[in-house]
Protein backbone atom coordinates (compact mmCIF):
# COMPACT_ATOMS: atom_id res chain seq x y z
CA UNK A 1 0.00 0.00 0.00
CA UNK A 2 1.41 3.26 -1.09
CA UNK A 3 0.52 6.58 0.66
CA UNK A 4 0.76 10.40 -0.80
CA UNK A 5 1.41 12.88 1.98
CA UNK A 6 -2.05 13.64 1.60
CA UNK A 7 -3.03 10.19 1.95
CA UNK A 8 -0.93 10.20 5.04
CA UNK A 9 -2.47 12.86 7.01
CA UNK A 10 -5.67 11.55 6.53
CA UNK A 11 -4.65 8.31 7.49
CA UNK A 12 -3.36 10.07 10.67
CA UNK A 13 -6.46 11.75 11.30
CA UNK A 14 -8.43 8.83 10.30
CA UNK A 15 -6.37 7.12 13.01
CA UNK A 16 -6.83 9.91 15.75
CA UNK A 17 -10.66 10.03 15.54
CA UNK A 18 -11.14 5.82 14.81
CA UNK A 19 -8.28 4.28 17.34
CA UNK A 20 -7.75 1.96 14.90
CA UNK A 21 -3.81 1.75 14.14
CA UNK A 22 -4.06 -0.84 11.49
CA UNK A 23 -4.03 1.14 8.23
CA UNK A 24 -0.78 3.77 9.50
CA UNK A 25 1.10 -0.07 11.05
CA UNK A 26 0.58 -1.24 7.38
CA UNK A 27 2.32 1.35 5.63
CA UNK A 28 5.21 -0.17 8.16
CA UNK A 29 5.73 -3.50 7.12
CA UNK A 30 8.98 -4.38 9.72
CA UNK A 31 6.18 -3.53 12.46
CA UNK A 32 4.07 -6.62 11.17
CA UNK A 33 7.02 -8.89 10.99
CA UNK A 34 8.20 -8.26 14.97
CA UNK A 35 3.95 -7.87 15.87
CA UNK A 36 3.93 -4.77 16.88
CA UNK A 37 0.10 -3.11 17.74
CA UNK A 38 -0.73 0.24 19.40
CA UNK A 39 -3.56 1.50 20.96
CA UNK A 40 -4.87 4.71 22.20
CA UNK A 41 -5.20 5.32 26.19
CA UNK A 42 -6.26 9.07 26.94
CA UNK A 43 -3.38 11.29 26.50
CA UNK A 44 -1.36 8.36 25.89
CA UNK A 45 -0.18 5.98 23.35
CA UNK A 46 0.45 2.21 24.48
CA UNK A 47 2.96 0.27 21.71
CA UNK A 48 2.78 -3.64 22.25
CA UNK A 49 5.22 -6.20 20.87
CA UNK A 50 4.15 -9.22 20.45
CA UNK A 51 6.14 -12.13 21.59
CA UNK A 52 6.75 -13.63 18.41
CA UNK A 53 9.27 -17.15 18.82
CA UNK A 54 11.05 -15.08 15.81
CA UNK A 55 11.71 -11.99 17.58
CA UNK A 56 14.12 -14.27 20.42
CA UNK A 57 17.81 -13.58 19.87
CA UNK A 58 18.74 -15.92 22.76
CA UNK A 59 17.12 -19.06 22.13
CA UNK A 60 18.53 -20.73 25.36
CA UNK A 61 16.81 -17.98 28.03
CA UNK A 62 14.99 -17.44 25.70
CA UNK A 63 15.21 -13.74 25.51
CA UNK A 64 14.10 -10.96 23.00
CA UNK A 65 17.15 -9.78 20.55
CA UNK A 66 18.24 -6.70 21.75
CA UNK A 67 17.62 -5.19 18.05
CA UNK A 68 14.03 -6.12 17.97
CA UNK A 69 13.84 -4.30 20.83
CA UNK A 70 15.45 -1.75 19.54
CA UNK A 71 13.55 -1.76 16.36
CA UNK A 72 10.32 -2.07 18.62
CA UNK A 73 11.43 1.35 20.35
CA UNK A 74 12.46 3.12 16.98
CA UNK A 75 8.65 2.20 15.49
CA UNK A 76 6.74 3.35 18.24
CA UNK A 77 8.86 6.67 18.59
CA UNK A 78 7.95 7.09 15.08
CA UNK A 79 4.66 6.46 15.43
CA UNK A 80 4.10 8.64 18.31
CA UNK A 81 5.57 11.64 16.22
CA UNK A 82 3.16 11.16 13.64
CA UNK A 83 0.13 10.59 15.73
CA UNK A 84 1.48 13.82 17.84
CA UNK A 85 2.61 16.35 15.74
CA UNK A 86 0.56 15.16 12.13
CA UNK A 87 3.55 14.90 10.26
CA UNK A 88 2.89 15.39 6.65
CA UNK A 89 6.35 12.88 6.02
CA UNK A 90 7.33 9.67 8.11
CA UNK A 91 10.02 11.34 10.33
CA UNK A 92 13.63 10.14 9.55
CA UNK A 93 15.34 8.64 12.62
CA UNK A 94 18.94 10.46 12.86
CA UNK A 95 20.15 8.70 15.81
CA UNK A 96 19.28 5.90 18.21
CA UNK A 97 20.29 5.72 21.67
CA UNK A 98 19.27 2.04 23.32
CA UNK A 99 20.36 1.09 26.89
CA UNK A 100 19.15 -2.36 27.76
CA UNK A 101 18.75 -2.96 31.36
CA UNK A 102 17.13 -6.47 31.82
CA UNK A 103 16.96 -9.18 29.55
CA UNK A 104 13.72 -9.55 27.43
CA UNK A 105 11.62 -12.18 28.13
CA UNK A 106 9.36 -14.37 25.41
CA UNK A 107 5.85 -12.32 26.59
CA UNK A 108 4.24 -9.07 25.88
CA UNK A 109 6.57 -5.95 25.79
CA UNK A 110 5.13 -2.69 25.89
CA UNK A 111 6.50 0.97 25.11
CA UNK A 112 5.30 4.07 25.72
CA UNK A 113 7.12 7.43 24.70
CA UNK A 114 8.04 11.12 25.74
CA UNK A 115 8.31 14.24 23.05
CA UNK A 116 11.32 15.63 25.08
CA UNK A 117 11.49 18.53 22.39
CA UNK A 118 10.01 19.35 19.61
CA UNK A 119 11.91 22.03 17.40
CA UNK A 120 11.08 23.49 14.66
CA UNK A 121 12.97 20.79 12.30
CA UNK A 122 13.88 18.14 14.96
CA UNK A 123 12.72 16.17 17.93
CA UNK A 124 13.68 14.73 20.80
CA UNK A 125 12.23 11.40 22.19
CA UNK A 126 12.34 9.51 24.97
CA UNK A 127 10.93 5.98 24.71
CA UNK A 128 10.40 3.33 27.55
CA UNK A 129 10.07 -0.23 27.40
CA UNK A 130 8.68 -2.54 29.75
CA UNK A 131 7.14 -6.15 30.59
CA UNK A 132 6.18 -6.44 33.82
CA UNK A 133 5.32 -2.99 34.88
CA UNK A 134 6.05 0.68 34.02
CA UNK A 135 8.47 0.83 37.23
CA UNK A 136 10.66 -2.36 35.88
CA UNK A 137 11.56 -1.10 32.37
CA UNK A 138 13.72 -3.68 30.15
CA UNK A 139 15.30 -1.21 28.33
CA UNK A 140 15.09 2.90 27.88
CA UNK A 141 16.08 4.56 24.75
CA UNK A 142 16.54 8.32 23.43
CA UNK A 143 16.55 9.32 19.52
CA UNK A 144 16.28 12.71 17.03
CA UNK A 145 14.07 12.89 14.31
CA UNK A 146 14.10 15.23 11.35
CA UNK A 147 11.07 16.40 9.84
CA UNK A 148 9.85 16.97 6.40
CA UNK A 149 12.64 17.00 3.93
CA UNK A 150 15.89 17.61 3.93
CA UNK B 1 40.34 -16.79 35.27
CA UNK B 2 42.75 -17.49 32.69
CA UNK B 3 45.82 -14.86 32.58
CA UNK B 4 44.85 -13.54 29.02
CA UNK B 5 41.42 -12.26 28.80
CA UNK B 6 42.33 -9.81 25.78
CA UNK B 7 42.21 -10.60 22.40
CA UNK B 8 46.44 -10.44 21.57
CA UNK B 9 45.96 -12.40 18.77
CA UNK B 10 43.75 -15.23 17.42
CA UNK B 11 43.07 -18.48 18.49
CA UNK B 12 42.32 -20.30 15.17
CA UNK B 13 42.62 -19.26 11.26
CA UNK B 14 39.44 -17.43 9.84
CA UNK B 15 37.91 -20.33 8.33
CA UNK B 16 36.89 -22.00 12.06
CA UNK B 17 36.14 -18.25 13.33
CA UNK B 18 33.56 -18.11 10.15
CA UNK B 19 32.31 -21.36 10.40
CA UNK B 20 31.68 -20.52 14.53
CA UNK B 21 29.98 -16.94 13.66
CA UNK B 22 27.79 -19.42 11.04
CA UNK B 23 26.86 -21.51 13.53
CA UNK B 24 25.88 -18.91 15.99
CA UNK B 25 24.08 -17.42 13.73
CA UNK B 26 22.02 -20.03 12.51
CA UNK B 27 21.35 -20.63 16.83
CA UNK B 28 19.69 -17.00 16.92
CA UNK B 29 15.62 -16.96 15.47
CA UNK B 30 15.39 -13.33 14.98
CA UNK B 31 18.65 -13.68 12.37
CA UNK B 32 17.22 -16.43 11.06
CA UNK B 33 13.84 -14.16 10.28
CA UNK B 34 15.92 -11.92 8.30
CA UNK B 35 18.38 -14.33 7.30
CA UNK B 36 21.54 -12.97 7.92
CA UNK B 37 24.54 -14.44 7.03
CA UNK B 38 28.39 -14.71 8.32
CA UNK B 39 30.47 -13.93 5.60
CA UNK B 40 33.81 -13.58 6.95
CA UNK B 41 35.30 -13.51 10.84
CA UNK B 42 38.77 -13.26 12.64
CA UNK B 43 39.05 -12.84 16.15
CA UNK B 44 38.74 -8.57 15.67
CA UNK B 45 36.20 -8.08 12.49
CA UNK B 46 33.58 -9.67 11.73
CA UNK B 47 31.22 -9.18 7.97
CA UNK B 48 27.29 -10.05 8.18
CA UNK B 49 24.85 -9.69 5.47
CA UNK B 50 20.83 -9.45 5.38
CA UNK B 51 19.78 -9.98 2.18
CA UNK B 52 16.62 -7.72 0.76
CA UNK B 53 13.29 -9.17 1.88
CA UNK B 54 9.80 -7.25 1.88
CA UNK B 55 9.11 -7.04 5.42
CA UNK B 56 12.53 -5.30 6.64
CA UNK B 57 10.77 -2.22 5.21
CA UNK B 58 9.97 0.50 7.31
CA UNK B 59 8.65 3.13 5.11
CA UNK B 60 6.75 1.66 1.84
CA UNK B 61 5.90 5.45 1.03
CA UNK B 62 9.78 6.00 -0.10
CA UNK B 63 10.69 2.29 0.05
CA UNK B 64 13.27 2.19 3.08
CA UNK B 65 14.57 -0.82 5.07
CA UNK B 66 13.75 -0.58 8.69
CA UNK B 67 15.91 0.86 11.19
CA UNK B 68 15.10 -2.19 13.47
CA UNK B 69 16.54 -4.11 10.80
CA UNK B 70 19.84 -2.07 11.10
CA UNK B 71 19.96 -1.93 14.61
CA UNK B 72 19.85 -5.90 14.75
CA UNK B 73 22.18 -6.53 12.39
CA UNK B 74 24.34 -3.93 14.35
CA UNK B 75 23.66 -5.80 17.78
CA UNK B 76 24.52 -9.41 16.28
CA UNK B 77 27.59 -8.44 14.45
CA UNK B 78 29.47 -5.99 17.44
CA UNK B 79 27.84 -9.07 20.07
CA UNK B 80 29.74 -12.02 17.85
CA UNK B 81 32.95 -10.07 17.30
CA UNK B 82 32.91 -9.61 20.93
CA UNK B 83 32.78 -13.14 21.06
CA UNK B 84 35.56 -13.82 18.97
CA UNK B 85 37.77 -11.63 20.87
CA UNK B 86 37.53 -13.69 23.83
CA UNK B 87 40.12 -16.35 24.53
CA UNK B 88 36.49 -18.38 25.49
CA UNK B 89 32.53 -18.09 24.71
CA UNK B 90 31.17 -16.11 27.30
CA UNK B 91 27.60 -14.95 27.24
CA UNK B 92 27.48 -11.40 26.54
CA UNK B 93 24.46 -9.28 26.75
CA UNK B 94 24.35 -5.80 25.10
CA UNK B 95 24.84 -2.94 27.95
CA UNK B 96 23.79 -0.17 25.25
CA UNK B 97 23.74 0.27 21.41
CA UNK B 98 24.12 3.91 19.95
CA UNK B 99 23.51 4.28 16.18
CA UNK B 100 23.84 6.91 13.31
CA UNK B 101 22.14 7.22 10.61
CA UNK B 102 23.97 8.39 8.27
CA UNK B 103 21.61 8.16 4.65
CA UNK B 104 18.71 5.60 4.12
CA UNK B 105 18.92 1.84 3.33
CA UNK B 106 16.63 1.58 0.16
CA UNK B 107 14.94 -1.18 -0.45
CA UNK B 108 16.34 -4.39 -2.94
CA UNK B 109 19.77 -4.32 -2.27
CA UNK B 110 21.73 -6.48 0.61
CA UNK B 111 22.74 -4.96 3.92
CA UNK B 112 26.57 -5.26 4.98
CA UNK B 113 28.15 -4.70 8.46
CA UNK B 114 31.57 -4.57 9.02
CA UNK B 115 31.97 -4.84 13.33
CA UNK B 116 35.45 -4.40 14.73
CA UNK B 117 37.11 -4.75 18.33
CA UNK B 118 37.93 -1.52 20.42
CA UNK B 119 38.70 -3.00 23.56
CA UNK B 120 38.48 -5.87 25.43
CA UNK B 121 38.49 -5.52 29.46
CA UNK B 122 37.65 -8.06 31.78
CA UNK B 123 33.79 -6.96 32.44
CA UNK B 124 33.39 -4.55 29.31
CA UNK B 125 34.14 -5.25 25.56
CA UNK B 126 33.78 -2.41 23.68
CA UNK B 127 32.81 -2.58 19.56
CA UNK B 128 32.04 -0.20 16.75
CA UNK B 129 30.09 -0.70 13.47
CA UNK B 130 29.04 -0.25 10.02
CA UNK B 131 26.38 -0.87 7.74
CA UNK B 132 26.65 -0.33 4.83
CA UNK B 133 25.20 -1.50 1.24
CA UNK B 134 27.53 -0.23 -1.62
CA UNK B 135 30.97 0.03 0.32
CA UNK B 136 32.47 3.39 1.21
CA UNK B 137 28.97 4.61 1.57
CA UNK B 138 28.04 4.18 5.09
CA UNK B 139 24.20 3.80 6.02
CA UNK B 140 24.26 3.67 9.77
CA UNK B 141 27.68 3.53 11.83
CA UNK B 142 27.53 2.75 15.65
CA UNK B 143 29.03 1.72 19.03
CA UNK B 144 28.50 -0.87 21.24
CA UNK B 145 29.14 -2.28 24.55
CA UNK B 146 28.79 -5.80 25.63
CA UNK B 147 29.17 -7.20 29.17
CA UNK B 148 30.86 -10.19 30.03
CA UNK B 149 29.16 -12.74 32.25
CA UNK B 150 32.43 -15.09 33.00
CA UNK B 151 33.11 -18.41 31.12
CA UNK B 152 32.36 -20.13 34.57
CA UNK B 153 28.26 -18.50 34.06
CA UNK B 154 28.36 -20.02 30.15
CA UNK B 155 27.94 -23.93 29.68
CA UNK B 156 31.68 -25.50 28.42
CA UNK B 157 30.19 -27.26 25.39
CA UNK B 158 29.36 -23.77 24.07
CA UNK B 159 32.53 -23.04 22.75
CA UNK B 160 33.10 -26.67 21.47
CA UNK B 161 29.96 -26.73 20.14
CA UNK B 162 30.54 -23.14 17.88
CA UNK B 163 34.40 -23.52 17.06
CA UNK B 164 35.09 -26.74 17.59
CA UNK B 165 35.55 -29.54 14.93
CA UNK B 166 32.97 -30.32 12.47
CA UNK B 167 31.02 -33.88 13.97
CA UNK B 168 30.95 -36.64 12.09
CA UNK B 169 27.53 -37.83 10.52
CA UNK B 170 26.36 -40.39 13.34
CA UNK B 171 28.13 -38.94 16.18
Amino acid sequence: MMADSTNLTQLISDTQRSGNWDALIELVPYAGFIGITAQSMGDEILFRMEPLESNTGNPLLPALHGGVIAGFMETAATLNLMMRLNVQQVPKVVDLTVDYLRSGQLKPTYATCVLNRQGRRVSNVLVSAWQKDRETPIATARAHFLLGDE
Amino acid sequence: METSDCHVQGRFPPERYLQGMTRFIAALPQCQAMKMRAESADHEHVLFSVPFAGHLIGNAQKQLIHGGVISTLLDTACGSVAVCALPRFEMCPTLDLRIDHLRPAVAGKTLYCKASIVKVTPQIIFTEGVVYQEEWRPVSRAVANFMRLGSDKTPVEMDEALFGPQKEEGE
